[in-house]
């Protein structure tokens, strides 16, 4: 909501800093490189990036849900002033579902397909919130309609694969929502739905966020939905946020490149944009992660990935185009 | 309709049912009769592009299916190049399969995992044109490489090697091997990402203008029938039930369904959030659909016509035609000006209802 203005006093709920995650196994490679995040009450923050980015892993690295093949080597994730990364499994599970709510993309499969909804649903609050069999139920029922299930009683003694998508992603919110968390994190809670649904759920999860006064971390590709939805938004590429500021202004005047050509839907595999001398050059490891596809890319940038910088009070970047001091200075430096 | 139009493949009112039983939770035997397709008519001209745009689990795989002759129909005809192909098989069949190809949704699922590209390529080619063999062979796949743009390198590499675009490459060349004249691309990069499915769509545009084969669009995403389709048809629960000029349709779309389509469009600019235009109601089960017009249940301005009368195809304008009862003016919303129903009474419902509260 535009209405809830981050207080600078306020803590944020769910920080995330300078977290690293690493795909170990045949062919290791980072994936995460320092990516830095704060989400504060009552905010809806979007991960924004292509697939491969990265942006599920830092969903998942929140719910301590990560893959074996992908580990944390450095970083701090701070929910509540809590450090869920030092948690022991079982104070995770009092976490989860609890006060950390999760919508996944594929309501189908993240639905148990051999169990009523209703109970899958009434689960949650039974465990976390030690209800009876019929208080759960009953709160079942309300939740179902809050999220706009047509005929709740009906449906709550179906199972997931007689509903149609629409509705199983309902269902899923429900769960989400069953205990009232105090984050909802969804990750791509929409893409697996066709438009005229996806803005039926957009519409829900809206009306739900504002009404309920959730925080919300969103993890999607499509800028449609972040704009229908967020209020911060933060780009991520090659495991970084190359952009951070609030919806309206990236979204309406982007300050990165990358954001830029996402924006105008100009991703022509720019390569042949680049001048040929600039792309010549010898980049390092640290160079910026959208270097190769970039119409501005200088010298600076096969040297290094610069650091934030605060374009405004509330945004900030990480492109030398913003910061032509630290250009400068890099390239002085690796010039000696 | 042009005279002077080759017409590629046509579909004259085909339809395609399933059966399918009623629900194993029950136990039920009873069999049911899902219409995937209800008698669609559509037309796909020499070098044309034709956009089939719809809900998931609305038909438009079926219909491209059914073109393909890749499965039969049970009612209707299919014509290719202006012969009847609905109940020919085996060779005869074959002989026409090498003018059509078919480009498929996952690249990586689609393409044989132990094959490499070269062996890809050579079967693709050799089952169709036998002689091919040796510098001619060699020479034949590096043109097709190089067409849709992958190196020579590629040839002895095998899919996994490969980047999800670059798969779809190989698959574009597969199809390509054969020199098809008609080419279907069932969700051609829904399951890229951004900058690759950009790609893979100017690479269709550049196959389409050089060598002049006729597309035919299925997806789901408005975006990419804008871009890519001369024309375009709209269909909803095995019904096509508007089909236009590309612009024609984006500009005035005449059925409530299009409509609909057009606005759920997502804006990427955060102040026209409140737009969201909202579809009610949830697509209906093709195992049990509406009565009369399929969309009634969710379309704004129902009426007892909708509800008991199956809308037939009438032209609205050049090229244009739609599966709709009314006419609608401009493409927000407008109420139905009823010009085709003279007969019709509209009903009174909500007045009655108000009367008897004051009473």
């Amino acid at each position: 909501m535009s209405t809830a203005k981050p207080h600078k006093a306020q803590r944020p709920i769910l920080s995330i800093r300078d977290l690293h995650v690493k795909i170990t196994g045949v062919a290791p490679r980072p994936v995460l490189k320092g990516l830095s995040l704060n989400i504060q009450r009552g905010q809806t923050v979007a991960l924004l990036g292509e697939s491969g980015s990265g942006k599920t892993l830092a969903a998942y690295s929140v719910l301590n849900l990560l893959p074996t093949v992908a580990r944390i080597t450095s970083g701090e994730i701070l929910f509540q002033q809590t450090n869920l990364l030092q948690l022991s499994h079982g104070n995770m599970r009092k976490i989860l579902g609890n006060q950390i709510g999760m919508v996944y993309q594929e309501p189908a499969t993240s639905l148990n397909p051999l169990m009523q909804v209703g109970k899958q649903i009434g689960e949650t609050l039974r465990l976390h919130k030690s209800l009876g069999r019929s208080a759960a139920r009953e709160q079942v029922l309300s939740l179902m309609e809050l999220v706009g299930v047509p005929d709740p009683m009906r449906r709550y003694r179906q199972l997931p694969h007689q509903l149609s998508g629409g509705v199983r992603q309902r269902v899923v919110i429900a769960m989400a929502l069953a205990c009232r968390p105090d984050l909802l994190l969804a990750d791509e809670p929409t893409s697996a739905l066709d438009s005229t649904v996806q803005a039926q759920i957009l519409d829900l999860l809206s009306r739900l966020i504002q009404d309920l006064r959730m925080s919300v971390f969103l993890i999607s590709h499509d800028m449609g939905v972040v704009a229908a939805l967020a209020d911060r938004v933060a780009v991520l590429k090659g495991g970084i946020v190359v952009e951070d500021g609030l919806v309206r202004d990236v979204l309406k005047d982007p300050a990165h490149p990358y954001t830029a050509a996402m924006l105008s839907g100009d991703m022509k595999g720019g390569k042949m944009q680049v001048a040929t001398s600039v792309a010549e050059e010898k980049s390092t490891e640290n160079a910026c992660p959208f270097l190769e596809d970039c119409k501005w890319a200088q010298k600076a940038c096969h040297l290094a990935t610069p650091d934030e910088t605060m374009i405004d009070s509330n945004r900030s970047v990480r492109c030398f185009l913003h910061n032509k001091k630290a250009a400068a200075k890099t390239v002085r430096q690796h010039s000696r | 309709m042009n005279d002077t139009l080759e017409i590629i493949s046509e579909a004259v009112e085909v339809s395609k049912s399933y059966s399918s039983r009623l629900g194993f939770q029950t136990g039920s035997t009873k069999k049911g009769l899902v219409q995937a397709v209800d008698r669609a008519s559509l037309y796909i001209a020499a070098g044309e592009s034709v956009g089939l745009v719809g809900e998931s689990g609305c038909g438009k795989s079926t219909l491209g299916r059914l073109l393909l002759r890749l499965e039969t129909p049970t009612d209707g005809d299919i014509l290719f190049q202006g012969e009847d192909i609905t109940r020919i098989k085996g060779r005869r069949l074959r002989r026409k399969r090498r003018q059509m190809q078919m480009i498929f949704q996952d690249p990586a699922s689609s393409l044989n995992p132990r094959f490499t590209v070269e062996n890809t390529l050579t079967e693709a080619i050799t089952a169709h044109k036998k002689n091919l063999r040796g510098r001619a062979l060699k020479a034949h796949i590096a043109a097709l490489l190089n067409m849709v743009g992958l190196p020579v390198s590629s040839l002895d590499r095998n899919p996994h090697q490969f980047s999800g675009g670059e798969k779809q490459r190989i698959a574009i060349a597969r199809s390509l091997a054969v020199e098809p004249k008609f080419i279907i691309a069932d969700e051609p990069v829904t399951a890229l990402d951004l900058a690759s499915q950009e790609q893979i769509l100017s690479l269709l545009e550049s196959v389409q203008r050089e060598l002049k084969v006729a597309f035919l669009f299925i997806v789901h995403d408005m975006k990419t029938v804008r871009r890519m389709c001369n024309r375009t048809a709209v269909m909803y629960l095995g019904r096509i039930v508007e089909c236009a000029p590309t612009d024609l349709l984006f500009k005035t779309p005449k059925h409530p369904y299009t409509n609909a389509l057009m606005l759920s469009q997502l804006s990427k600019n955060p102040d026209l959030r409140e737009n969201l235009h909202l579809l009610p109601g949830e697509p209906p089960s093709p195992l049990d659909p509406p009565t009369g017009c399929h969309f009634h249940p969710r379309c704004p301005y129902t009426d007892m016509r909708c509800k008991t009368l199956v809308p037939q195809p009438r032209p609205v304008g050049e090229n244009h035609w739609v599966r709709c009862h009314y006419d609608f003016e401009g493409n927000q919303k407008s109420a139905p000006k009823g010009i085709d129903a003279p007969d019709l009474v509209p009903e009174k419902k909500p007045p009655k209802r108000s009367k008897l509260k004051k009473k």
